[in-house]
């Protein structure tokens, strides 16, 4: 794989699965 | 408080109402069309238009929804009916267009059940396009509407329709909420074992890279821009009046930004694990056949049905890659067709006040027969082809377009922000409005270029006959009987009026 693509893929992966974790700690209590 | 308010069905818990919502969201185009869409828009690069289309158009609408459904406790008729009495067609519009979708939904569930099992025993030999095509669907000759019925279709079509009945039959909380509960863990799970497996194919790392790699001249390409914006608006279930569905039977102290952004979230994380897995597939398929991934990759029942075939057929785990990867499109299939007909169901139940079974029973039943007809015969490929592309241009697109609009001008969206503001931790600002006005231009524009491409030359070289009964003659059809249906009176009308009860006092 070239550094590029690996790059955006690790971009592409930090920033949707992290939104993903953040918005569930982000929660608040029911 | 009201009668509708008292009956009206809830989810037990916001983690069932979040499950059912992704279930929704999470369907066949997360896998068979995300990873593609990526790659031909600027593959790498293709993050920059998706993420403005998420936070600008995907959660902002997904709140709007939410909002709808929440704040007038109804279906989409309903709830629209709440708004303003003019409105109720926009409903009904979004209830015809799931009654369209559902039918041929079904049926791609169906085959990707039967390819489960083909997967496990290497039912298509060397040469899954022909058995696809001609053993599996039996594919008539040109383009003609016959009842010739192919078993091998017509059995998996019924049984996914006697599960939607009996998932559907058990309720919100027992029946959609469980199965939700159950498929999304599972599908998850399924789908990141063969993520792993592609991954450690070899090959693996050619595709990736091919998908991977970003390509910043297309970003000015205004046609990559558009089809992020459809990605994100097809692939959140937004403007089909399934959010509204959902959200009408939230408790009314529910969170409905930060839960939003939950669904929003999930459902691009499980795009960009199938733009992985697909991708990695790809790359072992082209390396296996001496091409260039450019030449293998595809989208849509080309990518389901003839080169993921084409790939278990060669790779090793072949069977076990097959049982993963049709097994996740059926259950994502399944959350997504119980949305579907859910919307439909609490339309009736609202318009009607059906009970549970009754209404369940007289809208799946029809539409299984509609369904078995149309497209358990070897003509049904064509007619689905049709019908898709027509209904998510004129029922999804069309009707989000002008019911988006319709609010704007009827000056409803700050009711709706502060109603989400008023139970929600997370809270939208005014720019919220300035991206609902954005994206009904950006509908707008993909309603146009959509309509201009359908009436200059006809739509992949279908007869006349044949586009006039099943694109435009069912699209104006959807207007007509929408209508038609909000011209009914109403059984036992509640009077719920939330905007008049709390006119002045969001908090």
């Amino acid at each position: 794989m070239s550094t590029a693509a690996i790059i955006m893929m690790l971009i592409m992966i930090v920033i949707i699965w992290g939104g993903f974790i953040v918005s569930i700690l982000r929660l608040p209590k029911e | 408080m009201s009668d509708s308010q008292t009956k009206r069905e809830t989810f037990a818990s916001r983690r069932a109402f979040m499950f059912a919502a992704i279930g929704s969201a999470v369907g066949l185009g997360n896998i068979w069309r995300f990873p593609y869409i990526a790659y031909e828009n600027g593959g790498g690069a293709f993050i920059i238009p998706y993420l403005i289309a998420l936070l600008t158009a995907g959660i902002p609408l997904l709140f709007l929804d939410y909002a709808i459904g929440h704040r007038y406790r109804g279906s989409p008729p309903l709830a629209f009916r709440r708004i303003a009495r003019w409105m109720e067609p926009f409903g009904w519009w979004n209830v015809l267009a799931n009654v369209i979708i559902c039918i041929y939904y079904a049926v791609i569930i169906g085959w990707a059940a039967s390819y489960t099992y083909y997967s496990l025993v290497g039912a298509w030999g060397a040469d899954p396009q022909t058995f696809f095509f001609k053993d599996y669907l039996q594919m008539a000759d040109g383009v003609d509407v016959g009842f010739s019925f192919v078993g091998k279709v017509l059995g998996p079509l019924i049984g996914v329709w006697l599960f939607t009945l009996l998932i559907l039959s058990l309720g919100v909380q027992k029946g959609v909420a469980r199965a939700s509960s159950f498929f999304m863990p599972l599908l998850v799970a399924m789908f990141l074992v063969m993520v792993v497996i592609a991954l450690t194919l070899p090959g693996a790392a050619k595709g990736l890279d091919a998908l991977f790699t970003p390509d910043w001249s297309k970003l000015s390409n205004p046609s990559v821009w558009v089809a992020a914006y459809g990605q994100i608006f097809f692939s959140l279930s937004i403007c089909f009046g399934i959010m509204i569905t959902y959200s009408s039977y939230l408790k009314p102290k529910t969170d409905l930004s930060s839960t939003g952004l939950v669904v929003g979230f999930a459902n691009c994380s499980f795009e960009v694990l199938a733009g992985i897995g697909v991708f990695a597939a790809l790359g072992f398929m082209a390396m296996a056949a001496g091409k260039e991934v450019s030449e293998v990759a595809s989208s849509g029942i080309g990518l389901a049905f003839i080169a993921f075939p084409t790939i278990i057929n060669q790779a090793p785990f072949g069977p076990l890659i097959g049982l993963l990867f049709f097994g996740s499109l059926v259950f994502a299939g399944v959350t997504s067709m119980i949305s579907i007909v859910e919307v439909i169901i609490a339309a009736v139940q609202d318009k009607l006040r059906f009970g549970r079974i009754t209404a369940t029973f007289i809208v799946c039943l029809p539409m299984a027969v509609v369904s078995a007809l149309l497209f358990g015969t070897t003509t049904g490929l064509p007619v689905l082809d049709v019908m898709d592309k027509f209904i998510n241009t004129y029922g999804i697109v069309a009707a989000g377009f002008l019911y988006v609009f319709a609010l704007i001008v009827a000056r409803k969206l700050p009711i709706l922000r502060n109603h989400i503001n008023a139970v929600s931790s997370f809270k939208i600002g005014v720019v919220w409005y300035v991206f609902v006005a954005a994206t009904v231009g950006m509908l707008g524009y993909m309603l146009f270029q959509d309509t201009q491409t359908l009436l200059a030359k006809n739509y992949e070289d279908y007869p006349d006959w044949f586009l006039n009964r099943f694109g435009w003659g069912m699209a104006v059809s959807l207007i007509v009987v929408s209508l038609l249906l909000s011209l009914l009176p109403w059984r036992m009308e509640s009077k719920f009026n939330p905007d008049a009860v709390h006119k002045g006092d969001h908090s």
